[in-house]
């Protein structure tokens, strides 16, 4: 997976090219007001991204203690509703909570670290083949399995289509 | 602009009487030069003619991927025109101060036939004349590969037109500077770690095949370079990458692009076993697939510089151009070319 650009680049590119590519160059007033209006949800996607996960987690958990809490307070009550509340803390209330997640930004910059340490094997390796060391070539096909594994998923993940928009 | 282009067009025709500009707009498709169609009336005397051509334009220097000269393409194609009897369009001249067309341009003809190339293939439209036209155009590449080199590389501009220091004085030290070129071209676009680009410069570093004599290449060989009509290639176009290298370049260059826009310009042609055979007997360069295969990943290599250049200005925000993410997208596509033709093992049916 590319860490260079990222799924928010992507989007912060396409509303660029809306405000100064395509904006500029449409009259119609409708059409003009759609474009704002489709700048304004991507940039509402790209706020989304940056928080959706961890805070569907965070609110995921707090809302289970919540209604743990609300079951403690209304301590012995009795009657149908305070029951219910009960019964819902042993149910819903009961959900495990989920790990937080990891530092994403921490570990692309790992995942990219990584990779330049694949890069610097490569030249090494090399070095090695082009001195006549039989093993490298045994080495260099571990990193080729690793890469290749990579580039399938790569393609199967990112690429849009058959061939390549405005080629004949 | 109809009227920078009357201009320049009186600059190269003194004796009209009138130039008037007609029918501007742009061709839509492309990634590096911008191309415009439009149609110029010339009135001589009694006389009144239409004469077709296409503006083909720099953009901003800031969102270039192949930097190249308007100047070099021009003398190229009518040096082509001149020694070959390969179709291409007349170049009318070029300007290269920006203050006249907004970048450095060029004017030349527009030939006749059709560019939606893909209609020759996959049951499309021309399909009955894909055998044809491919043959020809396999006869084209290789009268190109034959012509003499040093008539066509006007000046010398042909011999290291990006100035990188590839030294054509030998294939050995053509293919070594090109290497050198690679590699350091690897750091002018490693907007992140591309191990795959790395092992593929490498690799084909360590694996060079047997020397063949150098000669002028198209250095854009694919299937949407050319327009056909009638069962014929009426024009190779796009010569703007065109260079003193090795003709396999072209040929391996063709393959890969084959794949890459579902195209089967290789696998139309018949005579002589097919296009390698047939390039093989009129060339008598004996290239096997094996080494088409080679230049498969050495062409590819070849714009893969410029191009991880061109990205890794924009990821870096030195423009906010959207195509460079398009790009993005046959880049990933070529990442697993190369693992296939670098013989990674990879999962079945993959």
């Amino acid at each position: 997976m590319f860490t260079t650009p990222s799924p928010d680049d992507m989007i912060e590119g396409v509303i660029a090219a809306l405000q100064n590519e395509i904006l500029p160059f449409v009259t119609n007033p409708k059409a003009q007001a759609a474009v704002l209006i489709s700048t304004a949800i991507l940039q509402m996607a790209r706020q989304s991204m940056a928080a959706h996960d961890a805070q569907v987690l965070d609110e995921h958990n707090s809302m289970a203690a919540l209604l743990r809490d609300v079951a403690a307070a209304i301590g012995e009550t009795t009657g149908p509703a305070a029951d219910a509340i009960r019964q819902r803390a042993t149910t819903l209330g009961a959900a495990p909570d989920y790990a937080p997640l990891p530092d994403l930004a921490a570990a692309a910059a790992g995942h990219r670290a990584l990779s330049q340490g694949i890069v610097d094997t490569l030249i090494d390796l090399d070095l090695l083949q082009r001195s006549g060391i039989p093993a490298a070539d045994q080495a260099l096909m571990l990193v080729r399995t690793h890469l290749g594994g990579r580039a399938v998923r790569d393609v199967q993940t990112l690429v849009v289509g058959a061939g390549m928009l405005g080629r004949g | 602009m109809n009227e920078q282009l009357a201009e320049f067009l009186k600059r190269q025709w003194p004796d009209a009487d009138t130039i008037s500009v007609e029918n501007f707009e742009p061709i839509p498709g492309g990634y590096s030069r911008e191309t415009f169609r439009f149609d110029a009336r010339v009135r001589r005397g009694d006389n009144e003619e239409i004469v077709p051509l296409i503006l083909r334009r720099d953009p901003p220097a800031a969102v270039s991927i192949l930097p190249t000269s308007r100047q070099t393409e021009h003398e190229l194609i009518e040096a082509v025109r001149a020694h070959t009897s390969i179709p291409v369009s007349k170049s009318y001249g070029y300007e290269l101060d920006r203050s006249h067309f907004g970048e450095a341009a060029m004017i030349i003809e527009r030939m006749p036939g059709s560019g939606l190339t893909s209609a020759l293939f996959n049951g499309g439209a021309d399909a009955a004349q894909a055998e044809s036209v491919c043959t020809h155009l396999c006869e084209l590449i290789a009268e190109l590969h034959l012509a003499d080199a040093e008539k066509l590389n006007v000046g010398g501009k042909l011999s290291d037109p990006r100035n990188v220091g590839v030294d054509i004085s030998s294939w050995d030290r053509y293919m070594e500077t090109t290497f050198e070129y690679y590699l350091q071209g690897y750091h002018w676009g490693d907007f992140e770690p591309l191990p795959v680009l790395m092992d593929a410069y490498l690799t084909l570093r360590r694996a060079r095949p047997r020397p063949l004599r150098l000669s002028l290449v198209h250095g854009d060989f694919n299937p949407v370079n050319f327009l056909y009509g009638d069962g014929r290639v009426t024009a190779l176009i796009d010569w703007e990458n065109a260079r003193i290298g090795d003709p396999r370049e072209d040929l391996g260059w063709m393959q890969a692009m084959d794949v890459l826009s579902n195209t089967n310009i290789m696998g139309s042609v018949t005579k002589e076993g097919g296009f390698l055979g047939y390039y093989n007997k009129l060339t008598g360069f004996n290239v096997t697939q094996d080494e088409v295969n080679y230049f498969c990943l050495f062409g590819t290599a070849n714009i893969a510089v410029p191009i991880t250049n061109a990205l890794k200005r924009r990821f870096q925000k030195e423009h906010m151009e959207l195509t460079p993410f398009y790009i993005i997208q046959p880049s990933i596509v070529n990442v697993l070319n190369f693992a296939k033709m670098l013989g990674y093992p990879l999962p079945a049916g993959v």
